[in-house]
């Protein structure tokens, strides 16, 4: 079945009634002469649509597909880029656990962790005693003992000076506490920095306690 | 039919607004996507589940203790 | 009576190559929103980043505790 053929001049007819075309009917004296013929459509034409509701429905379809597909490209690739972090036993060597029951009371332990020293000294009540005594004041990095310690009997810190970073010597200095001989930071019982150049106390690590058992990390 | 109109203008029109929504969706749609499938995962295996199987070494400690 | 000036009646826009002052003006609000939709595809990839979960998204009020982890550490492996 052939398709009905109409000349130009009756499809814009048509067409200048619509909102939006007035302007063809300056111009359709000119087209009326033309003889140009095009299908007549009219049968398949939607019926005078609300074109933001199919635009709305194209859209919405367009996004959802969007949406799901930038999830699907996240949940690949954070698949791709976490099978690269590290694995358990790299991360379990980024801790390291103490025996404290081996530690005899008012000694000094150093374990290495992670390519640094770590001090752990079993304090007796004397030396907590002392550590709690000594006024804000006079400290050049004010710290309460009880906020650098957990149980106060045993103080763990990283036996790296704050100053240039050399390792200070336990049992030495005139605080009772480290002594570090590179240009002679004077630490007390508790890690703080009392003389010398250093600017802060002895840092804190990172640890646990459980029961007998320390574990730094 | 002005609904369509207003949610054209609103969410459909201005492509950085559409964009935006879209990834908006996507982060909602993940957090769902995931604690459904997850509450799904665990509801289907319940009694398999470490957590389950725990509690249940757990109650028959109890037990064996008294 | 109006009066008329012989000069030619434009002024010079101040502009760098395509951008200038107004432009960029008339622009602003959209280049906001695209900010924002930036933003927000950021926090679609980078949702599994610890970093990220404790600065933005565990402070979202209600659904912040998605991100918080209940297993209990005799349970990790590490």
């Amino acid at each position: 079945m052939l398709p009905i053929l109409r000349s130009t001049a009756s499809s814009c007819a048509r067409r200048s009634t619509m909102p939006g075309f007035t302007r063809l009917l300056s111009t359709t004296s000119s087209i009326a002469k033309s003889t140009y013929q095009t299908p007549d459509f009219d049968d398949v034409l939607k019926e005078h649509g609300n074109s933001d509701k199919s635009r709305s429905y194209a859209y919405f379809m367009i996004g959802s597909m969007g949406l799901l597909s930038s999830a699907g490209a996240k949940s690949t690739v954070e698949t791709f880029i976490s099978s690269m972090s590290a694995s358990s036993d790299v991360l379990a060597m980024a801790k390291v656990e103490v025996n404290l029951s081996s530690i005899p009371l008012g000694k000094n332990v150093v374990v290495k962790w992670q390519g640094k020293p770590v001090f752990i000294r079993h304090r007796t009540q004397g030396e907590i005693d002392e550590a709690n005594e000594v006024q804000m004041n006079e400290l050049k990095d004010p710290q309460l003992d009880s906020d650098r310690v957990k149980q106060p009997e045993w103080l763990i810190m990283l036996g790296v000076c704050t100053h240039l970073g050399c390792v200070p010597i336990g049992e030495a200095g005139d605080f009772g506490g480290w002594f570090c001989p590179c240009h002679g930071s004077h630490y007390d019982i508790s890690g703080r920095i009392r003389r010398g150049p250093a600017p802060l106390n002895l840092e804190i690590p990172q640890y646990e306690l459980d029961g007998d058992k320390l574990i730094v990390g | 039919m002005k609904s369509f109109s207003t949610i054209y203008r609103t969410f459909f029109k201005r492509n950085s607004v559409f964009v935006g929504t879209i990834f908006a969706g996507a982060f909602v749609f993940q957090v769902l996507f995931d604690s459904s499938v997850t509450s799904w995962y665990e509801n289907h295996n319940k009694g398999k589940l470490w957590k389950d199987v725990k509690a249940q070494i757990a109650a028959a400690g109890e037990e064996d203790e008294d | 009576m109006t009066s008329y000036t012989s000069r030619l009646g434009i002024k010079p826009n101040p502009r760098l190559g395509r951008l200038s002052l107004r432009n960029l003006l008339a622009y602003s609000p959209n280049l906001m929103l695209w900010g924002g939709a930036s933003a927000f595809g950021l926090f679609v990839f980078v949702e599994g980043w610890p970093t990220f979960q404790d600065a933005i998204f565990k402070k979202i009020p209600i659904v912040g505790s998605h991100w918080n982890d209940n297993t209990p550490p005799e349970d990790k492996p590490v």
